[in-house]
């Protein structure tokens, strides 16, 4: 059992509230969650997947209390807003961690498909089918920030597409994290199902706004079936004072693609991690990130890509940019098990330091027990080319302008990623409006 | 008389503590065609690159002036702004920078400096299209990524073309010759010899004379241990073809 201090109070007052969680079936699953989680508590940099994010030291300086609930302010309300799109098939928003039914809607959702929050699900006398589904990716697992969401777990959202069906457009997500005047932390639950030969696209988009640090450690499960396609987006924009741990685990059976990617652009810290299991031949991941970082932002990209079957293809691209004090940490890894011959696994991180504080650590991993396969990694840090930087200049372009070409170019080969015209140009000019800033603020200097 | 476009009196640089420029002088008037020869390790590029601002030359001695101003004050886009241009020896390759993206980039920058009005897109597309087809080159270039991919005649002709572009006073061609063929060295001829103006000038720099029976120039120096030891016309450089540097540096000294 783990320390009090490591422990971060997530486990007090637990048993109390466990009888008021929503679902009376999670019970049992709750309570694992939980003795999980008191086992080592809140990880830290002893934990080798944690060396470079130290979460307990993050967590230590604030004391979490539960999220507030209250009304949409304004301001966010127009944000939330100006995401929608005539083309959305689904919308739903979450504030701090649960549905706001009002600003929710379904307004083009093919017959079959299921879009709905967690909580309502788990109230609904029958709450089976998607349900049922909760830790059957994840599985039984001893991860401590896993089973603490286990243990809290209160609302979500969950899309179900049944076999054959595509959903004609993207199924909007948006999670706002409106911060009060104290701490809170959030442990959202996801799960998405697709079934053989099903398509979707799903953006979430993570905004919040200044005040007290919240915590938000999210988990989502993804199954696809076989020749399904999920293209999964996340725009990771959040508070403030945010520290944010995205988990997802994806389970890919064959001749299916699944292709996910986040622009951590906001927050105090954003640990993005993946776990994609290539279950079955043919099977695709495509797993890209660009990731921007100033003052003492800190930007944690994990990814673990297992390649169980033959004939899977796997890209793990990664860029981000890093000024003043801003981290960065990429553990990238690709397992490719005995029986996973012909596998294709491709794996690159590359980021641009702007100062001389700013740091990257960067950890590509290849564990290959086939002996027929082709795989490759690079990681590469560096300052804006200093040769490009001068050619441009000696052509007329001002330095401010020089640089910033520049940094929007490095940053193309990873949004090239996403394969979705509108969410690729959308997320370019997010890194524009981000660039802006940026040299606003050095000019301004 | 008019002061001349530009004078470089006993300048001195160092590279890294080593002097590599040690007391070279040249003027250049409005309109002259100007060839430097020399040797490789005379400075050639050093010149080319001293002119153009860029960083890790340290000028210990003498100076430049361009139309009168101290060059070695200006950063490098005010220089070309001021109208230096520099046709790299080695032009860089820059991914995720259409040349397209890049050149309006370049053109908007010198007309937002002579507080001219930008041009959009469709405008200059008209305009960069006129250009690339003088100089024969495909507009599918326009859409790579500045000379990434680009053959050696490619990135010249590309130089060339943002030459054609920002219309400089002085083009300082930095072996522009080098690694091109005969028919790509004629076309870089062509369009440098089709901005040849009365108030446009240029210096070549070259270590060959096969550059300069296509660009024909007023005069010739030769450039050596970081001197001017010699100036002619342009008979010195068939001069130089037939002696050879060894020859000409000691009969200079």
């Amino acid at each position: 059992m783990a320390d009090e201090a490591s422990l971060a109070g997530f486990a007090e007052g637990f048993d109390a509230a466990l009888s008021g969680l929503p679902g009376r079936a999670l019970t049992d699953a709750r309570q694992r969650g939980m003795a999980a989680f008191q086992a080592h508590g809140v990880p830290g940099r002893r934990v080798e997947a944690w060396k470079f994010t130290d979460l307990r030291r993050f967590l230590s300086r604030h004391a979490f209390g539960p999220a507030p609930t209250g009304l949409v302010d304004g301001d966010v309300a127009g944000r939330v807003a100006a995401l929608g799109s005539v083309d959305d098939a689904a919308r739903l928003v979450f504030l701090n961690g649960r549905l706001v039914a009002d600003l929710s809607a379904l307004p083009r959702l093919p017959h079959g498909v299921t879009v709905s929050g967690l909580a309502n699900a788990l109230a609904k006398p029958d709450a089976t089918g998607l349900v049922g589904l909760l830790g059957t990716v994840i599985g039984e697992t001893e991860d401590t920030l896993i089973g603490l969401n286990a243990a809290w777990m209160e609302d979500g959202f969950l899309l179900d597409v049944p076999a054959g069906v595509a959903v004609p457009g993207p199924i909007r997500i948006i999670h706002v994290i409106q911060p009060g005047k104290d701490a809170f932390a959030v442990h959202p639950r996801h799960v998405i199902r697709l079934g053989a030969a099903a398509s979707a696209t799903i953006i979430e988009d993570h905004i919040g706004g200044d005040g007290a640090a919240s915590f938000v450690n999210a988990v989502t499960e993804v199954t696809l079936a076989e020749g399904a396609s999920l293209r999964h987006y996340r725009n990771a924009d959040g508070a403030l004072q945010g520290l944010e741990v995205q988990r997802v685990h994806a389970h890919v059976a064959r001749d299916a693609r699944f292709e996910s990617f986040v622009l951590a652009i906001g927050g105090q810290l954003t640990r993005h991690e993946s776990v994609v299991t290539l279950a079955g031949p043919a099977a695709e991941a495509h797993v890209g990130g660009a990731y921007l970082g100033r003052d003492r932002q800190h930007r944690d990209n994990t990814i673990l890509v297992q390649h169980d079957a033959p004939n899977c293809l796997s890209r793990q691209v990664f860029k981000g940019v890093l000024d003043d004090r801003a981290r960065g940490v990429f553990q990238g890894k690709i397992k490719v098990d005995r029986l996973a011959q012909k596998t294709d696994g491709h794996q690159l991180n590359k980021s641009l330091l702007l100062s001389r504080g700013a740091e990257i650590d960067a950890k590509p991993e290849l564990e290959i027990y086939a002996d027929d396969v082709k795989c490759s990694h690079g990681a590469t840090a560096g300052e804006i080319d200093g040769d490009a930087l001068f050619y441009l200049r000696s052509r007329g372009v001002p330095e401010t302008a020089a640089r910033r070409l520049l940094v929007q170019a490095f940053l193309a080969e990873a949004l090239a990623e996403i394969s979705d015209d509108g969410v690729r140009d959308r997320f370019g000019a997010m890194v524009d409006t981000w660039m802006t800033e940026e040299f606003s603020r050095k000019d301004a200097a | 008389m008019t002061a001349p476009l530009l004078e470089i009196d006993n300048l001195h640089v160092t590279v890294d503590g080593r002097e590599i420029l040690r007391g070279l002088s040249l003027t250049i008037g409005a309109g002259e065609v100007h060839a430097v020869m020399g040797p490789n390790g005379s400075g050639k590029s050093t010149l080319s690159y001293v002119i153009a601002g860029r960083e890790g030359y340290n000028v210990t001695e003498g100076s430049v002036r361009f139309r009168g101003e101290d060059v070695l004050e200006m950063e490098p886009e005010e220089r070309s702004h001021a109208g230096l241009f520099l046709a790299f020896q080695y032009p860089l390759e820059i991914p995720g920078v259409g040349t397209n993206t890049f050149l309006r980039t370049a053109y908007n920058a010198h007309r937002k400096a002579h507080g001219e009005p930008e041009l959009d897109g469709m405008a200059f597309l008209k305009l960069v299209r006129e250009k690339t087809k003088a100089l024969g080159i495909r507009d599918e270039m326009l859409k790579r990524p500045v000379n990434v991919g680009f053959s050696g005649g490619e990135k010249k002709r590309n130089e060339i073309l943002q030459m054609a572009l920002l219309e400089p006073a002085l083009a300082v061609l930095d072996e522009t010759d080098s690694g091109l063929d005969i028919d790509a060295l004629k076309v870089v001829a062509e369009g440098v010899n089709a901005l040849r103006a009365p108030d446009r000038s240029a210096l070549v720099i070259t270590h060959y004379q096969r550059l300069l029976s296509y660009i024909v120039p007023d005069h010739v120096h030769i450039l050596a241990d970081g001197r001017i030891v010699r100036s002619g016309g342009k008979e010195l450089a068939i001069e130089l073809e037939a002696k050879g540097y060894q020859d000409l540096i000691r009969e200079a000294a």
